[in-house]
């Protein structure tokens, strides 16, 4: 455990983490540290490795020894009920075999803290109606998941991880597949989850204006590396986004909220 | 304050759901004897107790009815809820308790016995029954045998096209040896594959019964588990639940019970896709109350089925199987158009 400590600086931290599906590995001796109450942003171009990251540090996909840690324990080493208790994973919506409803969906995020053959109490619907109204989807809770929007959806999902209430919250490409009036809908709900809640918030996504926008920190991949990481300030950049997406870019910035709008195709 | 209504499922609901389910099977349960080709006279029945060889209403009652209809509740208990197991693990409608291969596993069991006419009984089990249920345990090992866990969890589609394999090589196995058979073979044969609940002595009915219950049980002590699965496998991960072993012994508990309960009945159809399906348009997905009850349900679907089987073309008898179809395929078709009109799915 001595080595463990020497490394005491973030809230998650990875050390060399290499990961491979096959035999080509996705990441590549990736080490980071998100401390404590961050918003970071995961970017890189489709096939960087974003979403694997993402399911390595929430405990989705397997670890080798000594590459992830969390609060400066091996990742490996936490109780699958523990680390559901602190981190929660949220994919990206999509539909389910089964029609369960809204309310069945959001309160299995209550799940690690049930014992088995036991069922959600007053407490877990109170926690589970309070999450819902924060990504206001309570008037869906009797609706079947399948049939509502995908935005809709995806705010359910964020609701189900809000009331498993974990400090960390790794959401992989929430905005995606959503319209713009969704993904601000959903932003917001994770700032203010972040600000608010002090919600270490890590989401891996394709849109850099929204990026520069609502993270305070952006980690950039290339090919299963980390190409650079920083503010957005110092990320979005012509020359490293040229070169990491491989096109011509030109950068604009918004004056309203000094946020960066990164146009393709300028040359 | 929550202004929700608490329709999800709680110990009220649950109860409740139960209830009903179980006032159903107690329903079939006592009525269904009263039924056959033969009219009996209850009374008299109950006068002379089991024993009285002279008692004729007595004798249909106890010695034909009674243990036929037992083993009507276990089998469609057990081929039901395996199927609702199976539906949730592997995250698809058409998963049955035959996907992965029990069925024809042991059937090849019972044909082998049966060409190499070992009729015999051991500790009151029928040596068929016994070959058909180390098919059907040997079919399940092998299945899960070619399946390798990756990144925390079994690809279900490798453990669907190994179950496919499984069921084409063996029944491609057992229609060898039927070919190859003599004329009181191939009857025997085609008789175990056509599947039955014709007993008559509670010994085989005791002795399947504890496995199936303990099986039943096992399988609803990890059900919130299996809900979440048939959610979403990295979802569920998030969630604190151990996937593979949540699945492994998902897997193993509902094939046991499968395998069991084929051994005595043969492959009876249907059931296991269809009840789990009816109950869930009722109920929901939650497998909490799935389980309970398809295992009350498919009790009663499976005597009602049999009932009918052997008192429509009365003295002569059609295989439960056939009735399965016959009254399931309708009524699944009248559940779903209902629950269509109403928006449930």
């Amino acid at each position: 455990m001595t080595e463990e400590t020497e490394i005491s600086s973030g809230l998650i931290t990875t050390q060399g983490l290499t990961f491979a599906y096959t035999e080509e590995p996705v990441l590549r001796d990736v080490s980071l540290n998100i401390q404590a109450g961050e918003f970071t942003g995961v970017i890189g171009p489709n096939g960087s490795g974003k979403s694997t990251l993402l399911k390595l540090i929430g405990g989705i996909l397997p670890v080798s020894p000594n590459t992830v840690f969390f609060k400066n324990h091996e990742l490996g080493h936490y109780k699958k009920r523990d680390l559901a208790i602190s981190i929660a994973w949220i994919p990206q919506e999509k539909q389910m075999a089964f029609s369960f409803k809204v309310i069945d969906i959001v309160l299995m995020g209550r799940h690690p803290y049930l014992s088995p053959l036991s069922f959600e109490g007053k407490n877990d619907y109170q926690i589970a109606a309070d999450a819902m109204r924060q990504t206001q989807v309570l008037q869906f809770a009797q609706r079947n998941f399948n049939e509502i929007s995908g935005g809709e959806k995806q705010r359910v999902m964020i609701a189900s991880a809000i009331s498993q209430n974990p400090e960390v919250m790794l959401l992989d490409e929430p905005t995606s597949a959503l319209d713009i009036k969704y993904q601000m809908e959903i932003l917001n709900i994770l700032k203010q989850l972040n600000e608010q809640e002090n919600k270490t918030i890590v989401l891996a996504m394709h849109d850099l204006h929204l990026a520069s926008k609502f993270c305070k920190r952006l980690i950039l991949l290339k090919e299963g590396s980390v190409f650079c990481e920083g503010s957005p300030e110092e990320v979005l950049k012509k020359e490293i986004l040229e070169e990491v997406y491989e096109v011509k870019v030109k950068i604009f910035q918004d004056d309203a909220d000094g946020s960066l709008l990164v146009v393709p195709g300028h040359s | 304050m929550t202004d929700l209504p608490p329709t999800a499922l709680n110990t009220r609901k649950f109860a409740k759901g139960i209830a009903l389910f179980f006032l159903i099977f107690l329903a079939t349960l006592l009525l269904a004897p009263l039924i056959g080709p033969t009219s009996i006279n209850i009374g008299k029945a109950l006068s002379g107790g089991v024993h009285a060889t002279d008692n004729i209403d007595a004798n249909i009652l106890f010695l034909a009815r009674i243990p036929r209809i037992l083993l009507g509740a276990v089998t469609g208990a057990a081929l039901s809820v395996t199927g609702a197991v199976f539906q949730a693990l592997l995250r698809n409608d058409l998963a049955a308790p035959f996907t992965l291969g029990v069925s024809s596993g042991a059937s090849f069991g019972a044909v082998v016995a049966i060409s190499l006419n070992l009729n015999f009984v051991i500790l009151g089990i029928s040596t068929l029954s016994i070959a058909a249920f180390a098919g059907a345990l040997g079919t399940m090992f092998l299945v899960f045998g070619l399946v390798k866990t990756r990144h925390g969890d079994f690809p279900t589609s490798v453990l669907l096209l190994a179950g496919v394999t499984a069921n084409f090589f063996f029944a491609s196995m057992v229609m060898f040896i039927h070919y190859t058979s003599d004329f009181t073979q191939s009857f025997q044969i085609v008789r175990w594959l056509m599947g039955g609940l014709d007993i008559t002595d509670y010994k085989t009915v005791w002795s399947i019964c504890p496995f199936v219950l303990a099986g039943i049980g096992g399988l609803i002590y990890i059900s919130r588990d299996m809900n979440l699965i048939s959610a979403g496998v990295q979802s569920a991960m998030s969630r604190g639940v151990d996937v593979i072993r949540t699945q492994k012994i998902g897997f193993i508990l509902a094939s046991l019970i499968t395998g069991t309960v084929v051994a005595i009945s043969g492959p009876i159809g249907f059931v296991g896709l269809i009840v789990p399906h009816m109950v869930r348009l009722m109920v929901g997905p939650d497998l909490r109350l799935l389980i309970p009850g398809s295992m009350f349900f498919g009790a009663s679907f499976l005597i009602i089925c049999d009932t009918v089987g052997r008192t429509l073309i009365a003295p002569a008898e059609i295989p439960v199987g056939v009735i399965t179809a016959m009254l399931g395929g309708p009524f699944f078709v009248w559940l779903l158009k209902s629950q269509q009109k109403r928006g449930n799915i």
